[in-house]
């Protein structure tokens, strides 16, 4: 059927299309496992990517504009994001343990889950103690982030995105590459090969082929009600769990994470440790700068309040609901000094969409499940710096995340701390951790120490540190500018002098220069206490 | 030890060995100065833009009276071709119920296959039913939210979670006294129920997706439309 309506105006070859697909797919896959510069540059020289990646970062920048009208106002709002989510850490413990009381007292069952293997296997053994074979999600980025799907669908769980977004990645066999709007990468007649190629009716026939948005749409509610109407179990994650009263708060447009938290008999809710906030009090603020600073909206279309599976007399909801608390790093991040503020993101995304180096590499580049300033800071805490390392490079320090960031979390700051994380020694003993006993050590600290270029630093504060030694320095370098001209300086400075013109040391320094003009040299008068400051 | 001690006892120990002092468990400074933080609508601008709102999020407004509501619902659902229209179990779905049975009186004589089948729900939804042979879902809602264009709707045994939610129409019924300026103020005069509901939700338009280059869709996976019917003497 498919077949004949798609000759009708575009002669497309379904299997032909299938097996693009799957070339696609495989080329992906491959690219993912490869280092994080080569993803960059092969991003970087995909003009379909690059332009997918702007115009949505554009229209994400101009909505949210334009719903945040009053700066004064929004500074007023985003230091209120901030104070209430620091109150929330600050009470971690204390407020985790009270929703723990109060969820249970609902009637929701709590697990706690230290691994990402362990938040798996809980909510693996809660489907199976079930029956359930069939499970359909809402949107969830700590479900992508212990890697939930493959764990259950090796263990013959069928497992369906219903986000719109996420099901079109899904059918496509990638990973979002926006937390908020996951297939920003593909435009809309890349969404029409991939239905057509791939999505399947109830009655198990190809989708026709379209590229009106309306009708694509509506080709996958269909196929995604049905699923509703008979999936065993609902999977989602939550924006906000209120401690005080016990409820699991979950924002959306489309109407999937209702679907998801109310028609299947046995729903599931996965969330960070973090995402806990003491009383409903604290909830108007955060949800208006998360939908603002997210798309733009004074609020989505629907905000799901949930305090407790369906009571007697109800007519309709889940049997049982479930709260699985992931920790997966964040007790460790919770430990740094520094580095804590990454656990007030409300995940709104608008870090990555202020980016100028998201906005060119897109979201796949960095090769995790969160991408942009956020997954930057986020990932190798999470993942270690061995793997993750690298990502901490794209970036510019350019201040745009933080200056967008509705709870003003201090990103640059975290990725020059992670920076200097990632090449500093590690502890190695108890002693080495003496003022704070509490504080672990990021995963991977020290990942990209070498000794050459520890040496060169050391050598380089060492020099700036002693005036002889520095002039000694200097000497040389405007003696020897020549140098900087020759064949050996090129290859040797070629990774900085790829795409920047060459430094060129001046013929006299300005100590020199300085000392011409008569101006007193004041070194010896200050040496002694100059030294110890720069310790 | 289980994971759930483990990770709480890590949480103490860095609570307890973090330096900053205003970061250790106080709840002042929070609460204070509250409403301060974002400016709030004034009583005179609620009606309008709580209208100008959901219109903005492709929702129908209609503003009536106690007395002719459900004679003009009646006249849109025919207008609309709905068949089968569910309710919960309450004071106004007898009311609409009733304006049906007269309005289909009153057509019989012109268009006698235009009756509307309305069901007020007592018993569990079958789920093939609902997602296949109702076109309109019933709701009322117990307050309106300014700023957002907002409805609260507390689901229990008498306000079914579905009816909102699986329908391709959404109908919902708001009385404008009950519009308060925001979500804000909403919580801060503990309007919100002491004891939640097992579910209560916020809906400020029809269900939609942007996922598509950013083009906006409506009927995501809910309704495809909203209808507010505003009880202006109410
Ligand atoms: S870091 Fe800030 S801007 Fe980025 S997703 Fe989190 S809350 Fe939003």
């Amino acid at each position: 059927m498919s077949q004949k309506i798609a000759s009708d105006s575009m002669h497309i070859n379904i299997e032909q299309l299938q097996q693009e697909l799957n070339v696609e797919q495989r080329e992906f896959n491959e690219l993912q496992q490869r280092h994080f510069k080569v993803r960059a540059k092969m991003a970087l020289e995909n003009e379909a990517l690059r332009k997918s990646f702007r115009g949505a970062s554009d229209f994400l920048m101009g909505k949210r504009k334009a719903v945040f009208p009053d700066e004064s106002a929004l500074s007023a709002l985003r230091d209120r994001g901030e104070a209430i989510r620091q109150h929330s850490l600050a009470n971690l413990p204390e407020l985790l343990e009270r929703l723990e009381k109060n969820l249970t007292a609902n009637g929701i069952q709590v697990h706690w889950a230290e691994t990402a293997d362990e938040a798996c296997t809980i909510i693996h053994d809660i489907l199976t103690a079930n029956n359930a074979r069939t499970v359909v999600k809402g949107k969830s980025m700590v479900t992508e982030e212990i890697e939930l799907n493959h764990f259950l669908e090796a263990r013959g769980i069928e497992c369906l995105e219903s986000d719109m977004g996420e099901y079109l990645v899904q059918l496509a066999g990638e990973t979002p590459s926006h937390i908020i709007m996951p297939a920003i990468h593909k435009n809309k007649a890349q969404i029409a090969r991939l239905m057509h190629a791939r999505a399947q009716t109830s009655d198990g026939s190809q989708v026709p082929y379209t590229e009106d948005v309306d009708e694509l749409i509506g080709n996958a509610r269909a196929i995604l009600r049905d699923k509703f109407m008979r999936a065993d179990a609902g999977i989602s994650g939550v924006n906000m769990a209120v401690a005080n009263s016990g409820t699991l708060c979950l924002v959306e447009n489309e109407g999937n994470g209702r679907m998801t938290t109310t028609m299947p008999k046995l729903h599931i809710a996965v969330t960070g440790i973090e995402k806990v906030v003491e009383d409903f009090s604290h909830v108007p603020e955060l949800l208006t700068l998360l939908t603002r600073s997210a798309t733009g909206q004074k609020i989505s279309t629907y905000f799901n309040m949930i305090s407790g599976p369906k009571k007697a007399g109800e007519l309709d909801g889940p049997e049982q609901v479930h709260l699985v608390l992931v920790d997966n790093g964040r007790s460790r991040i919770f430990s740094h000094p520094v580095l804590k503020p990454t656990l007030q993101c409300i995940r709104c995304g608008a870090c990555m969409n202020h980016c100028p180096v998201y906005a060119r590499v897109g979201g796949h580049a960095y090769g995790s499940t969160y991408p942009g300033p956020i997954g930057q800071v986020v990932t190798p805490q999470i993942a270690g710096l061995e793997k993750h390392g690298d990502m901490l490079s794209a970036c510019s320090l350019n201040g745009a995340c933080g200056e967008a960031c509705p709870v003003r979390i201090p990103l640059p700051e975290l990725i020059r701390e992670l920076r200097a994380e990632a090449v500093s020694p590690q502890f190695t003993d108890a002693a080495a951790v003496t003022d704070a006993t509490a504080v672990q050590e990021v995963m991977g600290r020290g990942a990209k120490r070498t000794l050459g270029e520890s040496l060169i630093w050391r050598g380089w504060a060492l020099t700036h540190r002693f005036a002889p030694l520095y002039r000694i320095m200097t000497t040389a370098m405007t003696r020897g500018r020549g140098l900087f001209r020759s064949k050996a300086a090129a290859v040797l400075l070629s990774p900085w002098t790829d795409s920047r013109s060459t430094p060129q040391p001046a013929r006299r320094s300005l100590h020199e220069l300085a000392k011409a003009r008569g101006v007193a040299d004041q070194y010896q008068n200050n040496t002694a206490d100059k030294r110890g400051d720069n310790a | 030890m289980n994971s759930r001690e483990r990770i709480l006892q890590r949480l103490y120990a860095s609570q307890a060995s973090a330096q900053n002092p205003e970061q250790t468990s106080q709840t002042t400074g929070i609460q204070a100065e509250h409403a301060a933080g974002w400016t709030q609508l004034a009583q005179s601008e609620w009606l309008a833009s709580f209208k100008q709102n959901l219109l903005d999020n492709h929702a129908e407004v209609i503003e009536t009276t106690t007395a002719n509501w459900a004679g003009e619902l009646a006249q849109q659902l025919t207008a609309r071709g709905v068949k089968r229209l569910l309710s919960g179990e309450h004071k106004q779905g007898r009311v609409l119920l009733n304006a049906l049975a007269q309005f289909a009186e009153h057509q019989a004589a012109e268009q006698p296959s235009a009756a509307i089948d309305v069901q007020l729900v007592t018993t569990a939804l079958s789920k093939e039913e609902l997602f296949t042979a109702v076109d309109a879902g019933f709701s009322v809602a117990s307050a309106g939210l300014a700023e957002t264009g907002s409805l609260l709707v507390e689901t229990g045994p008498q306000e079914p979670r579905a009816l909102s939610l699986v329908p391709p129409l959404n109908i919902i019924l708001l009385n404008a006294s009950a519009i308060t300026a925001s979500f804000l103020t909403l919580v801060q005069a503990q309007k919100l129920p002491a004891h939640m509901p097992t579910n209560v939700l916020l809906i400020s338009g029809p269900s939609k997706t942007a996922d598509i280059q950013q083009t906006l869709a409506y009927g995501a996976h809910g309704p495809k439309e909203l209808i507010v019917l505003l009880l202006t003497d109410a």
